[in-house]
């Protein structure tokens, strides 16, 4: 079966509206990383108030990846070793990957390759921030969530994600162009729709919509956010090397186009790459042992 | 967790060209044209490949 693009577009709007809020702690969390005045206190207090976003807190404050294994028992504590912003987006990470856990992958498809690989290009897009002067943590925020709408597409539209990925293998095609040709829309669209609606921070958002094309945001100020351009080169360049890394360990990995103005925008000569990758590497596998992926 | 595919520097022949293969599968979507993407030669240097490409004749044909 071959869905109707049209019926796809208003089918997914309605899936989006019906999907359950954020956590209020997580908004909260994220409106100190859009640098709104929100104090830690205040945020600690929303983090203790809801169990599970409590308990994955001190999960990760906890993990190897910080070196202090049981040593952390309170969230003031947890937020004072991660950083508020650094907690935040992986917070968001697991939170969001909680509320859209597919119930059966298409198959191909993992939940364990999908995480590891938005963990490295989050990695990736933050080493590279210096580069082009964008805040660090917003960068990683970004690359965690920019294949969201894979996950939205695999688990809230199975038969059309089971159309797609067809679709994929019979032609060897990158995913984004598959779901193009498939629902006329690509995965990029489809998470910016729901970061939209959860509403993320429109810089954000915005960037994960333009992921594969960074052409398409390289005028700053599309849709009357500064700074998208620069994001979108971070997200589009950290998810080649994320990809190029081979750190989602999934046999049928393929590395995307690179997009020339982006990849120059960097200005990374030889020496400076190759010690970017090194770190990213070593980064995203701690981390996605850290988060259990 | 599984045994990573190709993580370590190639120290020898053998894992030379496990590299090289795997390499080559990832980047296959380049249609043999490896070279033209900034992020190919880099991943040989970086997982200890020579600063040779390989010849053109071992590149993957377009799928």
């Amino acid at each position: 079966m071959t869905p109707d693009p049209q019926s796809f577009a208003a089918r997914l709007d309605g899936r989006i509206a019906k999907l359950p809020p954020l956590p209020e702690a997580l908004r909260a969390v994220w409106q100190a990383l859009d640098k709104e005045n929100l104090s830690i206190t205040q945020c600690v207090r929303l983090i203790e108030q809801d169990s599970v976003l409590a308990g994955r807190t001190l999960r990760m404050a906890n993990s190897a990846f910080y070196g202090l294994a049981g040593r952390v028992a309170r969230i003031g504590d947890a937020v004072n070793l991660l950083g508020l912003r650094a907690m935040g987006s992986m917070l968001a990470a697991v939170s969001i990957g909680d509320a859209l856990k597919p119930a059966a992958a298409p198959a191909g498809w993992s939940l364990r390759g999908y995480t590891r690989h938005a963990v490295a290009a989050a990695v990736a897009a933050r080493a590279l921030a210096p580069r082009l002067g964008v805040d660090a943590e917003q960068a990683f925020l970004a690359g965690l969530m920019h294949d969201i709408g894979q996950l939205v597409l695999v688990s809230q539209f199975a038969t059309e994600a089971a159309a797609v990925r067809a679709h994929a293998q019979a032609g060897d095609l990158p995913s984004h162009l598959a779901e193009q040709a498939v629902l006329g829309m690509d995965h990029a669209e489809i998470g910016a729709r729901l970061a939209r609606h959860w509403r993320f921070p429109a810089l954000i958002s915005e960037a994960m919509a333009n992921h594969h094309q960074p052409g398409g945001a390289l005028m700053d100020g599309v849709d009357g956010v500064d700074g998208v351009a620069d994001l979108t080169v971070l997200i589009h360049v950290g998810d080649a090397m994320a990809h190029a890394l081979d750190l989602a360990d999934e046999p049928d990995e393929a590395v995307p186009p690179l997009d020339a103005a982006a990849w120059l925008k960097l200005r990374l000569d030889e020496p400076a790459a190759l010690a970017l990758l090194a770190r990213i590497e070593a980064e995203a596998r701690t981390m996605s042992e850290a988060l259990g992926s | 967790m599984n045994e990573p595919q190709n993580k370590l520097p190639a120290a020898n022949p053998a894992d030379a060209a496990a590299t090289e293969q795997r390499l080559a599968r990832l980047f296959r979507r380049a249609l043999g044209e490896q070279r033209l993407h900034p992020l190919y030669a880099l991943l040989r240097r970086h997982r200890g490949l020579t600063d040779a490409l390989p010849p053109a004749h071992t590149r993957p044909e377009p799928s």
